[in-house]
């Protein structure tokens, strides 16, 4: 596949150094490899390494978006991120280090390696996974109220980016930079704009808390990965964003991501502490959670036209876009005006 | 317009997804997933291909004008007509990238 991204012979010499530097002279990386890169911010290399026979799973995460107004995270805000999420005991992969600029190898950080399973589609019909789907919903109402419950104070430093001050305004620009010419959206940003609610509390949020982002086994919810668009918001956006038609892979009849019904969900949020449902907020967010999902797509296909950062993905995005336009509009034609 | 040789744009593209589908098995991890990404590619450049040409296609200027309108709230008062309408143009796009998606697959 054609990317920006350094082959894999380039990185191993540095990541080599890289791991001398943490574990000693003895160690030895290896089994070095990387997961196709589905369309995120950053892309990841998984790695071995093993010294006096003992052997640890790791993986970097490196940025590769580097453009103003970027929707996701500064690695090194990430990496503060996990450290604080992974301190309070959410179920989160254990951060190890960041990268220095004289490691060579850009921004990012390692963290260790967690077994697992990610792809939604695998998730959704492997028979091996049936007990998982069935506890999935109620563990991820679980880990939201854990999530939203969380001080604040410790992630003030989220308080200045755009998604955490205004999200509206912050999806509104971006969707201009990427040269916004779209009616839909339009129509999303006009109506978004009409109804604005207030919310009554901030809280941080994951940002993108949907399969893809959850490491399943057999039991169910084991991890969630990438912090990269966390941000202080209203929790209604979250559990909004978790059940919006896109991150159903094909099972539209479940309305929580695919595998659970709402009410579990909320009755499984409530119960854990969660913030109280409003369904009218919830409905706001859902609009809302098309126009970012549609933005982002945009992102990719600008960053495709106008960048060496070119993938056949990243393409694609450019197509996916009326997708999200078809299921933004079905959801707003129930909305009144 | 020029008379191209067998074989017509359709079977070319039928004959590179061949290709690619023979050498499916051979291929792991983002390869594979590259390559499945390159079919959808080509089954989206067949479905714009026999769906052209569209009269009823709105012109650069044309959506301009609308998105500018709708921002400025002219549209405020004809809104079940204008969801409507952008909603048709929605759904011929969806037809060429992915027309099982109408169909709530």
């Amino acid at each position: 596949m054609v990317d920006n991204s350094a082959d894999l012979g380039e990185i191993s010499g540095s990541l080599q150094r890289l791991a001398e530097k943490h574990f000693g002279s003895s160690c030895i990386v290896k089994n070095l490899k990387r997961p196709p890169m589905l369309g995120g911010a950053n892309e990841t290399f998984i790695f071995d390494v093993e010294q006096r026979s003992k052997s640890q799973r790791l993986v970097l995460r490196r940025q590769t978006y580097f453009e103003n107004n970027s929707p996701f995270l500064a690695m090194s805000h990430q990496y503060t991120i996990l450290q604080k999420v992974f301190r309070n005991k959410v179920a989160t992969p254990e951060p190890l280090f960041e990268l220095e600029s004289t490691d060579c190898l850009g921004k990012g950080f390692v963290m260790r390696f967690v077994e697992g399973e990610t792809i939604p589609r695998k998730i959704l019909a492997n028979d091996s996974l049936d007990v998982a789907r069935r506890k999935l919903t109620e563990q991820c109402g679980r880990t939201l109220a854990q999530i939203h419950s969380l001080s604040t104070e410790e992630f003030n430093f989220l308080g200045g980016s755009a998604d955490s001050k205004d999200a509206l305004q912050a999806q509104i620009e971006r969707y201009e930079k990427y040269g916004g010419r779209q009616p839909a959206l339009e129509l999303a940003i006009r109506w978004l704009q009409k109804n604005r609610r207030e919310y009554p509390v901030k809280r941080l949020l994951h940002g993108d808390f949907r399969l893809g982002n959850i490491v399943v086994g057999h039991e169910g919810f084991k991890y969630l990965l990438d912090w990269d668009c966390c941000h202080l918001g209203d929790p209604m956006e979250e559990l909004a964003w978790l059940c919006l038609k896109s991150w159903r892979f094909g099972k539209v009849e479940k309305k929580v991501g695919g595998f659970g019904d709402r009410e579990i969900l909320y009755r499984s949020y409530l119960d854990n502490g969660g913030y109280e449902i409003s369904q009218e907020r919830i409905r706001w967010w859902k609009i809302f959670g098309y126009l970012r999902w549609a933005v982002l797509n945009m992102m990719q296909i600008h960053g495709h036209m106008n960048s060496s950062r070119k993938s056949l993905p990243f393409a694609i995005c450019g197509r996916n876009i009326c997708l999200i336009e078809y299921d933004l509009l079905m959801a707003l034609k129930g909305e009144k005006f | 317009m020029t008379q191209h040789d067998q074989p017509d744009c359709f079977e070319l593209i039928r004959t590179v997804n061949d290709f690619l589908e023979s050498i499916e098995g051979k291929l792991h991890g983002s390869d594979k997933y590259g390559l499945q990404c390159a079919k959808h590619v080509l089954n989206i450049i067949a479905r714009e291909i026999e769906g052209a040409p569209d009269g009823s296609l709105q012109t650069a200027d044309d959506i301009k004008k609308l998105c500018l309108g709708i921002r400025e709230g002219k549209y405020d008062d004809n809104w079940p007509e204008t969801l409507r309408h952008i909603l048709d143009h929605v759904v011929e796009k969806v037809k060429i990238s992915d027309p099982n998606h109408l169909r709530g697959i």
